[in-house]
């Protein structure tokens, strides 16, 4: 199986001032060495709690932020610093669905406008053929024809999201970038929004990485899981692996937190403290270790690196 | 175990420029002391009316309270009058929203926002109301609460924000909590630390405790009972260690396969408007041929067990 995107230790920072009249900056490190391959038609799971860098990664990848450094390839083309004219190109292989679905769609534009502006900005099709690709389109997501006229208030937020996964494969991507598609819908929308991604992978052939709070849903949809925390992915496996056998102690609190409904597994019950900004910090060592419940003495002092554990999975905790 | 509240035959539409729409249609629902009570439905099921009539927080006009009592100590709380509410909201029955940023005051730092909320409940100075707020806040665990009490609410987390809400709902000491949705926007971490507070307020002072939500795994981990509804109804009202094993409408099968990951294969027809008889006709997989014009009753099957559905009218007792 060949890679079709490969993320080599990227780096981002984000500079914050306290307020506008604050001279110092404090910086916020938002992707720390972050390395990751996507292999051709996988779906990749990113979990981890908010603020803990996976949106950042999502937006790294489509170049809606610059990275300050590392390297990116895509199909073994380095895309890591190209120009915007360059991208161009680029960003019509990888498209990005957002997190609320209302938000995300141009309230003044009817159905029809929004999915037809890929279609113009990457000159797809003829004007005349635009509008039978669009309906085809929206056939593809499951809607009928005559949603074209519809504005987006009139839609319900399934619906809404349809369109935004309508509109994100218009160009025809070979990569699609999720960003919590469906923390917004009910549960019995949920299942549905996640079959027409199955679906779609399985008739187009696209790598999925999908960002997500909810570890059931992942579970259920993705091959392999990353969890990250504070900018650092802490543990990656396949997917059965990682929930069947978590090796890392945030992963481990993550699952045991989770809510659901189903679980023939055991569960552990983990509480993890807070961090606040009292709480004390190691510099030199695990950025987990002021909240691990299983700290031990060289986690404050020591950086733990990604260990491979097994076949495809690698765990950075000092323990393992 | 005495009922703390009742809801009795609740029914609210609402007017708008094309007629009515019907938002709760016979609504009974009751709560017993120190129970945490779950209600699950889809968006526009009425979760929220029910919170907000629970109440009496619906506008009328547009809203129409067709029919229905609600009886707390004994009063319909739809009757009474202003005054009497006012010694109920937030003092006896406290909500929990469900838009977080809505219902903090952004140009007021938060020690401010709850000592005013203290102070209206009891008469008391605003030294003594400043340490009943730390010791709300280190009760719901939000950490160095003297600094947080200088800030405002844009300055929390998510989580944060959410612990702070709980805190002025739980500050009158109130019998019933109501919280609509109270984890939805939240870590799973976060999640389980909110859900814990709730399990010791229940058991502690003997907070009854109404959850909102749409997430089963949730209510399968703290709470007692589940009320399933859809589109203004009750379809089932059912206990939580049954749930799994002999849940039985139609709609909390589809609910439970979702969580599961399954799909139900009968696609959602729409038109819900000008069905005769049951609401969940046109997705339902088992419908027969008399629910598309009568409409099913609440059948009894088990004590802590009702259906709405005529599949099971001949087993009802």
């Amino acid at each position: 199986m060949s890679c079709i995107l490969q993320i080599k230790n990227i780096k981002k920072t984000f500079h914050i001032k306290k307020s506008f009249f604050d001279f110092k900056s404090r910086s916020i490190c938002a992707l720390d060495n972050v390395s990751l391959d996507l292999i051709e038609g996988e779906t990749l799971g990113i979990v981890g709690e908010s603020g803990c860098g996976k949106t950042t990664l999502g937006k790294t990848i489509v170049r809606l932020y610059r990275p300050d450094e590392g390297q990116m390839l895509y199909k073994k083309k380095d895309i890591t610093f190209l120009s915007e004219s360059r991208l161009f190109r680029y960003r019509k292989m990888i498209q990005f669905i957002f997190q609320d679905p209302l938000a995300s769609l141009n309230p003044r534009f009817t159905v029809g406008d929004i999915i037809r502006e890929p279609l113009d900005s990457f000159s797809i099709g003829s004007k005349s053929e635009r509008n039978s690709i669009i309906i085809k389109l929206l056939e593809k997501v499951e809607l009928s024809g005559e949603f074209i006229r519809r504005y987006p208030h009139e839609l319900s937020n399934g619906q809404r999201q349809r369109i935004g996964i309508a509109r994100a494969i218009a160009s025809k991507p070979s990569i699609l970038i999720a960003d919590e598609p469906v923390s917004s819908l009910d549960v019995t929308v949920q299942v549905k929004i996640l079959n027409l991604f199955k679906t779609l992978q399985k008739d187009l052939g696209i790598s999925i990485i999908f960002i997500s709070h909810d570890l059931s849903i992942i579970e259920n949809f993705a091959d392999r899981v990353a969890v990250m925390y504070r900018g650092k992915i802490v543990e990656i496996a396949k997917s059965n692996e990682l929930y069947n056998n978590p090796q890392h102690p945030y992963t481990r609190a993550l699952i045991s937190a989770a809510t659901s409904l189903y679980t023939t597994r055991k569960k552990e019950k983990i509480y993890l403290e807070e961090e606040n900004e009292n709480s004390p910090k190691y510099p030199n060592g695990c950025s987990f270790c002021s909240r691990c419940f299983m700290k031990a003495k060289d986690c404050p002092e020591k950086k733990p690196v990604l260990k491979e554990v097994s076949d495809g999975h690698f765990v950075r905790c000092l323990l393992v | 175990m005495e009922k703390i509240l009742e809801i009795e035959n609740l029914g609210i539409r609402f007017k708008h420029s094309s007629g009515t729409t019907t938002a709760l249609e016979d609504i009974s629902i009751g709560l017993e002391k120190g129970e945490i009570l779950g209600i699950v439905g889809e968006s526009g099921s009425g979760k929220t009316v029910t919170a907000h009539a629970v109440l009496n927080l619906i506008d009328t006009p547009p809203g129409i309270i067709d029919s229905g009592k609600i009886i707390f100590h004994g009063e319909d709380l739809l009757k009474s009058g202003l005054k009497t509410l006012q010694t109920v909201r937030g003092k006896k029955i406290a909500i929990i929203f469900q838009e977080l940023m809505n219902s903090l005051n952004p140009v007021f730092c938060i020690g401010q926002q709850l000592i005013d909320v203290i102070r209206n409940y009891r008469n008391c100075t605003k030294s003594e109301a400043y340490k009943r707020s730390l010791a709300l806040l280190k009760n719901v665990g939000i950490p160095d609460p003297v600094c947080r009490m200088t800030q405002y609410p844009n300055q929390l987390s998510g989580g944060l924000r959410q612990r702070l809400i709980i805190a002025m709902a739980i500050a009158a000491e109130p019998e019933i909590i109501i919280a609509d949705e109270p984890t939805t926007a939240l870590d799973v971490t976060i999640q389980a630390q909110i859900l814990r507070l709730f399990q010791n307020l229940s058991k502690d002072p003997g907070c009854s405790i109404i959850l909102i939500t749409h997430n089963l795994g949730i209510m399968a981990k703290i709470c007692k009972r589940v009320v399933i509804m859809f589109s203004g109804l009750v379809m089932e009202k059912i206990s939580v260690n049954k749930l799994l094993n002999s849940a039985s409408h139609p709609y909390t099968l589809e609910l439970l396969n979702s969580s599961r990951g399954k799909i139900s294969l009968n696609e959602n027809k729409e038109k819900k408007s000008d069905l005769l008889g049951c609401k969940y006709f046109n997705r339902c997989s088992q419908a027969l041929g008399k629910c598309k014009t009568n409409k099913p009753g609440l059948f009894h099957l088990d004590s802590d067990h009702e259906v709405r559905c005529f599949l099971f009218e001949k087993e009802s007792r």
